[in-house]
């Protein structure tokens, strides 16, 4: 599955396009991830753990997304787009779409 | 009355231990990524597709992300200058350096695959980190495997 946030695939042609498909993930951060954190408000610097966080439930949401492409029939995904949202209570949802696409 | 001094002495004691660790820790920050910058060979654009006469022979998605705290000494200056009005310069510093982070990790990954070119980056904003001052940076874009390599 080759995945770009162009509008086309580099060096590549678009055969067959096959709708809009998307994944999200809503995460909730626990407890102890705050708990390393307050040092950090004191010193500054990276918050490690957060980053963590949110790279994993990117990749989720993107799994996703590839999962429905795959079942489209598509092998590829263009113009990707990421946004995030916050839900009620501290959870985060990190949502990604893009276009389902056939290239040759 | 003694309560009062106490919590003024620990107030100022963390705004003192914010600013001499947090501008130690942002200054060597900054020489980082002053020298790994230099040291990328990845050239990042945000133009929507390969110059003409690029040859792309593929393209992958890159992407690179940071959350970085504030500082005690950062927060408290803040703090006033939303009373005052102004410039946060505080926070100004911080925002730079989580941008130019979460770059240098996307050029990062761009460099891993093999490629020498970044387009159409962008750069967002998240909300997924902890209740305190901090900057949650996400860059992504395409990068641009050249045929050759």
């Amino acid at each position: 599955m080759i995945i770009v946030n162009t509008e086309t695939v580099p060096g590549r042609e678009i055969t067959a396009f096959h709708g809009l498909v998307q994944g999200n993930t809503i995460r909730a951060k626990h407890v102890g991830r705050d708990i390393g954190a307050a040092l950090k408000n004191l010193v500054g610097g990276e918050l490690t753990a957060y980053t963590e966080l949110l790279t994993e439930a990117r990749r989720e949401a993107i799994d996703r997304m590839i999962a429905q492409a795959e079942a489209l029939g598509a092998n590829a995904i263009v113009n990707v787009r990421f946004t995030t949202s916050s839900v009620a209570g501290g959870a985060a949802e990190l949502y990604s779409y893009g276009t389902a696409v056939t290239v040759d | 009355m003694v309560e009062l001094l106490v919590s003024l002495l620990v107030t100022v004691g963390l705004v003192v231990v914010g600013f001499g660790v947090g501008r130690a820790r942002e200054r060597r920050h900054l020489a980082e990524l002053d020298r790994r910058e230099a040291a990328s060979p990845v050239v990042v654009v945000d133009v929507k597709s390969p110059p003409p006469g690029v040859d792309a022979a593929a393209g992958t998605l890159v992407m690179g992300e940071v959350v970085i705290a504030a500082d005690y000494f950062k927060s408290f200056a803040a703090m006033f200058r939303n009373i005052l009005g102004g410039e946060v310069k505080t926070y100004q510093s911080m925002l730079n350096r989580a941008r130019r982070e979460a770059k240098l990790r996307m050029a990062d990954q761009a460099q891993a695959v093999g490629a020498d070119l970044v387009v159409n980056v962008r750069f967002e904003w998240s909300d997924v980190g902890p209740r305190m001052p901090s900057a949650e940076i996400f860059c992504y874009g395409t990068a641009i495997v050249s045929p050759r390599s």
